[in-house]
């Protein structure tokens, strides 16, 4: 059996997509085999994000539909073993979304894969409900700004509510919190939330803290997943943040400021 | 303010309707006071809190969140209280183990106990009861209500942040004092 994790945070924008990519990525490359799912249906880009774009023919929204199966539509990484990407459609809208289809093609997968990853849309409508609604674990993606931390906390109660696990009374879906953008700079002003205080608001395990980066655009534009840019802040966070999902202990880094030319030279 | 009070048969939708219109406006609804029974009914369907129903039959609340049945009189909320989340305990007290977020609502007909902090709204002794108090760790409310007299943060916005207070009725008065 599969664990199904959402990547989720009810603001758009805060990196979910990111942090979808990198995650499976990074699962995959430690050795699990892994699925990724878009659920963004109407405005997919999880595939422009792994860079197989171009090797779309069948989506998510087909396979629901019974127009191809899930073998036709699963997409296999050309870097990364044991990685398959699954991607939303463009041309459809999000009710071809059903709890039972969807709920099918994750049964399907997990016969497979070890891990599935569920990129959600943001909101809180029902394409980010069906995303959820099935997880055993959330990543609840967030960036250090009272609107998104307010929505995130939105989204940590339905996970504690809507899902089929809360709805079984089944063990409650495991709620970790990533915190991507992070600019230590900025926190430092005063114009965003420490850490310290977004963990003090929304009392929830920290899976990592993502450093606002240049290398994230830079990664996605060249199709990318910023993981396997070993040289970045922001990819050796995210290799810090699945090394922690998958038990490791690590410090958190890029919390402060970061150093000079120099200090960087030199290292540690 | 809107006076609900007069409203006859048609009341129910009337409010349902009203507060949807006055939410997409971005009006910030407070709660709903007086009224029949259906009327109380139908403002918490629309979820608006319910404030000084008087003798008007207490009413089941949509929560997001399905809790345990009370103990002896009390409900335990171990969880955060999430924004979005509203808690009721009906006919007894409320004891928060941890925080209720902005956004949230923990409603009691008894006491309200939180021991953590206080940053959506608390509404003690909501059919009336006006010796109920709401006790908290560290008090940055959105809304205080005993008994239907509440305060909002502009209110008394930095009284009892980052202190353990209580809160009470003194004659018509919401007071909020260190423990
Ligand atoms: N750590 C980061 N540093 C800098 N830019 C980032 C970082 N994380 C994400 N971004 C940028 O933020 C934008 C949104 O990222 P992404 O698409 O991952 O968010 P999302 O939550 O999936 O958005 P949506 O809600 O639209 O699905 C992108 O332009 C991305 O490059
Ligand atoms: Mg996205």
């Amino acid at each position: 059996m599969a664990r199904i994790i959402v990547v989720t945070s009810g603001k758009g924008g805060v990196g979910k997509t990111t942090t979808s990519a990198a995650v499976a990525t990074g699962l995959a490359m430690a050795g699990h085999k892994t699925a990724v799912i878009d659920f963004d249906v109407g405005l997919r880009n999880l595939d422009l994000i792994m860079g197989c774009e171009r090797r779309v023919v069948y989506d998510f929204v087909n396979v629901i539909s019974g127009e191809a199966n899930l073998n036709q539509a699963l997409i296999k990484d050309k870097r990364v073993d044991n990685l398959c990407i699954l991607p939303a459609s463009q041309t459809r809208d999000k009710d071809a979304l059903t709890q039972e289809g969807v709920e099918r093609v994750l049964e399907e997968l997990s016969q497979d894969f070890e891990y599935i990853i569920c990129d959600s849309p943001a909101g809180i409508e029902r394409g980010a409900m069906l995303a959820a609604y099935f997880a055993d674990e959330a990543i609840v993606v967030a960036n250090p700004e009272v609107s998104s931390v307010r929505d995130s906390d939105r989204v940590l109660g339905i996970l504690a509510s809507k899902t089929r696990r809360a709805e079984r009374g089944d063990e409650p879906v495991r709620e970790r919190l990533l915190l991507a953008r992070y600019s230590p700079q900025r926190v430092e002003r005063g114009e965003m939330l420490s850490v310290e205080d977004v963990q003090e608001i929304l009392a929830v395990e920290l899976l990592g803290v993502i450093p606002e980066s240049k290398a994230v655009l830079q990664a996605s534009n060249a199709g990318v997943p910023v993981i396997m840019e070993d040289s970045t802040d922001a990819g050796q966070a995210y290799q810090d943040a699945v090394a922690r999902f998958l038990g490791e202990e690590r410090p958190h880094r890029f919390l402060v400021e970061k150093k000079g030319f120099l200090g960087r030279l030199f290292g540690s | 303010m809107i006076d609900v009070g007069e409203l006859g048969e048609e009341g129910p939708a009337v409010i349902a309707e009203a507060a949807g219109f006055l939410r997409a406006r971005g009006m910030q609804i407070i709660g709903v006071r007086e009224g029949l029974e259906t009327l109380v009914e139908a403002a918490s369907e629309a979820g608006l809190p319910l404030l000084n129903v008087g003798n008007a039959t207490p009413v089941r609340r949509q929560v997001e969140k399905s809790e345990e049945k009370p103990v002896g009189g009390s409900l335990v909320i171990k969880q955060p209280v999430r924004s979005g989340q509203q808690v009721y305990a009906r006919g007894g007290d409320l004891i928060v183990l941890s925080s209720v977020s902005p956004g949230a609502e923990v409603l009691a007909d008894g006491h309200v106990h939180i021991y953590g902090t206080l940053r959506g709204r608390a509404l003690a002794g909501v059919r009336g009861d006006s010796q109920a108090r709401i006790f908290c760790h560290d008090l940055q409310a959105e809304l205080l209500s005993v008994a239907g007299n509440y305060q909002i943060n502009e209110q008394f916005k930095n009284i009892g942040a980052g202190m353990p207070v209580q809160v009470f009725l003194d004659e018509d008065t919401l007071r909020i004092e260190p423990l």
